[in-house]
């Protein structure tokens, strides 16, 4: 997860009951799992909402870059596929919209916070897919990186986000597969294809390794986050363990690993071979140039390449659709706005 | 590319007002197979049951195969305290069905973090003595146990058709695994694609 201090991070524990925090820290170290009507932490249940919350955000804004590339799909099977899958994103965005209305945020609230910026998404959305070998790389990576991501969050305490994560993972699951297939497809396509897939590979590497997040602070594990298991596994950990699964995959694929310098639409300017990617004999473990760190926070602030560009598309459904929430909600009926 | 997605948007200063109307949230089971129990799928918001069943139809029937979907209100929901090891059996009462009285659905949960699958079903007159009697009958081995009136339970009609029965594999990760597998090994040596597919969720692909 990314995006400005979690609430779980700066609300004082010391406000809490001590003797019930207590019960209920080493009921997580057990690995008993807390379902709504525990007791929790104030911080625990304002963390959760916030790590859903935010969750949910990212599923539907991710499902806007994909969904403009339903018509443009290569083939019917491409086609149905893609539209399966961005139909799987927004009911991930209902499910998890669920399961924070429950932790005390009503949906139309977080709908609206997400219009006006209050509140983010994942990064790795405000960057731009200009052709279809990025729908193909995003399925590869990005839902690559989810994957991982969201087996670890199925292994956490929250009792209704872990269900929610377990059967959001069943559908990623097809998500990173066919993914995989297009990529596969395209590389051993002509020699056309392979160029075409190279430049969204060079797209979107770096917002891959960015995607689990800034380095950890020291001592993450024994922090509110891991130590409730809002999360299990540092960033820095999933990170490595996504540069030894796709960094060799990508190169026996004919892929280069490049680091990127992008203009301010998040197009490639120049580019040169990631010398540091390569395997470490004696750790096991494949290395990969850091990030650019501040272009991370750049775009969490607001001004990467399609940020303004999403959150407006996300805006605009939200208000041309008003009237059928208000027909549905049995509220007072109207005709639709002017597009 | 469509020409909304393409234009520049202009928005007023303020969003316009919260929506008015009033929405419920239900809880969905699905059923992978006719005459296998119901499971807890998820929950979703809508203005009326016949809706709610509607979404969870389009919604929760579309993630796997799905012969049948129950929906019920979340306040029509009754439950025992989730417990940390197990429930005692011996907590609940049972005193024996009348058939004169409503029938109860019994939902189980086995640990902590699982879902709750259909139990049984029996009579009672009220929630507190369902519950009880679900807890008798059906507490073994389980951390929670509800009860919902059967009356309460909205559900496909029996043969309705969800989830549909020409070829989805395209939305499946098994739908392409043979052809992704033969692919790589194309490129790649079979150990190193061994070794990549280790952090593939082993029974969904
Ligand atoms: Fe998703
Ligand atoms: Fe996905």
């Amino acid at each position: 997860m990314s995006g400005a201090a979690n609430p779980v991070m700066t609300i004082d524990p010391s406000e809490e009951d001590q003797d019930k925090l207590a019960e209920f820290e080493s009921r997580i170290a057990d690995g008993v799992l807390i379902e709504p009507g525990d007791w929790m932490p104030q911080a625990y249940r304002m963390g959760m909402l916030r790590m859903a919350e935010h969750h949910a955000n990212s599923e539907i804004v991710g499902a806007l870059p994909e969904g403009e590339w339903i018509t443009r799909a290569p083939s019917l099977r491409r086609k149905l596929a893609l539209t399966a899958k961005v139909q799987d994103e927004v009911g991930h965005g209902q499910m998890l919209y669920r399961v924070s209305q429950d932790l005390g945020k009503s949906r139309e609230d977080m709908l609206r916070d997400l219009c006006t910026g209050k509140t983010k998404y994942h990064n790795c959305f405000n960057y731009p897919a200009p052709s279809w070998a990025d729908i193909a790389m995003v399925q590869w990576l990005i839902d690559g990186a989810a994957i991982m991501n969201q087996k670890t969050l199925a292994d956490g305490a929250y009792g209704p986000y872990v269900r929610t994560m377990h059967r959001i993972n069943m559908e990623e699951a097809f998500h990173f597969k066919s993914g995989e297939d297009m990529v596969l497809t395209l590389m051993s396509g002509t020699k056309k294809q392979k160029a075409m897939t190279q430049e969204a590979f060079d797209r979107w590497w770096g917002p891959s390794v960015m995607f689990f997040g800034p380095h950890d602070k020291p001592n993450c594990e024994n922090l509110p986050p891991m130590k409730w298991r809002m999360k299990t596994e540092s960033n820095d950990s999933l990170r490595q363990r996504f540069v030894n699964r796709f960094a060799p995959a990508a190169l026996d694929l004919g892929l280069v690993i490049h680091v990127c310098q992008k203009d301010e639409h998040g197009m490639v300017t120049s580019k040169t071979v990631d010398e540091q990617c390569r395997l470490d004999e004696t750790t096991g473990n494949w290395g990969v140039t850091d990030p650019d760190w501040d272009e991370f926070f750049r775009v969490i602030r607001g001004n990467g390449p399609c940020n303004a560009h999403r959150v407006a598309l996300r805006r605009f459904s939200y208000e041309q659709g008003a009237w059928v929430r208000r027909a549905i909600a049995g509220g007072a009926t109207t005709l639709p706005p002017a597009a | 590319m469509s020409k909304i997605r393409q234009r520049d948007f202009t928005f007023a200063e303020e969003l316009p007002p919260h929506a008015d109307g009033v929405m419920h949230a239900y809880i969905v089971y699905t059923c992978r197979k006719d005459g296998t129990p119901h499971r807890y799928a998820g929950y979703l918001d809508a203005p009326d049951i016949d809706l709610a069943v509607e979404y969870a139809c389009e919604h929760y029937g579309q993630d796997e195969a799905c012969t049948g979907i129950w929906v019920h209100l979340v306040e029509h929901l009754h439950e025992t305290p989730c417990a940390q090891e197990h429930i005692d059996p011996a907590t609940g009462s049972d005193d024996g069905d009348s058939d004169s009285e409503p029938i109860w659905i019994v939902f189980t949960q086995k640990r902590r973090g699982d879902i709750h699958i259909e139990t049984g079903a029996l009579h009672a007159a009220d929630a507190a003595t369902a519950l009880s009697k679900a807890v008798a009958r059906h507490g073994e081995s389980t951390v929670q146990v509800r009860v919902v009136l059967r009356d309460h339970i909205e559900a496909t009609e029996p043969g309705q058709l969800i989830w549909r029965t020409h070829d989805q594999t395209y939305r499946l990760a098994r739908g392409y695994s043979k052809s992704v597998r033969a692919k790589w090994d194309a490129v790649r040596k079979v150990e190193d694609v061994d070794e990549y597919t280790k952090e593939d969720i082993e029974h969904h692909f």
